[in-house]
């Protein structure tokens, strides 16, 4: 907890330790604002949104920092804290929306098996070829950012919160309130577009 | 048997790693038979990987500031202050 300046002034000790604090998070806002605010809008919007939840995240850093042990890992601990404050938004924002079965639909099921839920022919997966060094190239990782960013919102909501929130599945089930047969159905339906999309764009496509 | 429709939900959701043991006979009974519900498995295995190497990168720190203030790379300074 800061000290009133008239204090800090009497105690040269506490404003040492106090100014030391403010220049840390100063200079972990100047070099993880940007990957936060990255990441927070994935999970929120519009951008202003994410913007608080991070601003948010910095300050409960600020706040948390002057009374506790010099933080080892900032990486670790500023994401710790930005994904409690994009989990509180989620939780606000979306606990009484409508149900999940309602918005999933089964188009992508419907392209990939037929009636008796064998795969259509020409659709069935291969084996995806994983050759050294395709998870060190940004260019497959910009078709990645794409696949993801094709999911339908609902369940890619569900998919980031347990994907890159690394949430449990109860609770990503407390936050936006549905229940785990809906749970499964998100996640189901985003891994097997991610799965499909990837195959497309980038195992059998040419974007290489 | 299950189908490949319900293999894949089972495999890809999650779900399977909660299942009982006749649901996890199922699966395992339709994955001898299946190869090309085993590509789906396998794939869906590395997906993790790519998935988690894919939070790492979002996750990346912009370059440190220089020491004397003049700034890095990364746009943040706007931030300052």
């Amino acid at each position: 907890m800061a000290q009133p300046p008239s204090q800090r002034r009497s105690d040269p000790v506490a404003a040492h330790v106090a100014d030391n604090v403010a220049d840390n998070v100063a200079d972990w806002a100047r070099r993880w604002r940007t990957p936060m605010l990255r990441f927070a809008q994935l999970h929120i919007q519009p951008k202003e949104d994410a913007e608080d939840a991070v601003q948010e995240a910095l300050a409960a850093a600020l706040a948390a920092s002057a009374d506790a042990p010099p933080v080892l890992d900032p990486r670790s601990y500023l994401f710790g804290i930005l994904k409690h404050k994009i989990t509180d938004r989620l939780r606000q924002r979306y606990r009484r929306e409508q149900p999940v079965s309602e918005l999933v639909s089964s188009d992508l099921d419907e392209a990939l098996f037929d009636d008796k839920g064998h795969w259509h022919p020409g659709v069935e997966p291969s084996l995806w070829q994983s050759p050294e060094g395709m998870l060190a190239s940004d260019q497959f990782f910009a078709v990645v950012d794409a696949c993801v960013h094709k999911l339908p919102s609902k369940p890619a909501r569900v998919f980031s919160m347990k994907e890159l929130l690394e949430c449990e599945a109860d609770e990503i089930c407390a936050t936006l309130g549905m229940s785990k047969t809906d749970y499964w159905q998100c996640m189901s339906r985003a891994r097997k577009q991610l799965q499909v999309c990837l195959t497309q764009n980038w195992f059998e496509g040419g974007e290489r | 048997m299950i189908s490949c429709r319900r293999f894949t939900d089972l495999v890809a959701s999650g779900e399977l790693d909660d299942s009982g043991w006749l649901t996890r006979l199922q699966a395992g009974q339709h994955r001898w038979v299946c190869r090309r519900c085993r590509a789906f498995e396998r794939n869906d295995r590395v997906l993790d990987d790519i998935l988690s190497a894919h939070r790492d990168r979002l996750m990346r720190p912009d370059d440190p500031p220089d020491q004397d203030g003049s700034g890095g790379s990364g746009g943040s300074a706007g931030s300052q202050g």
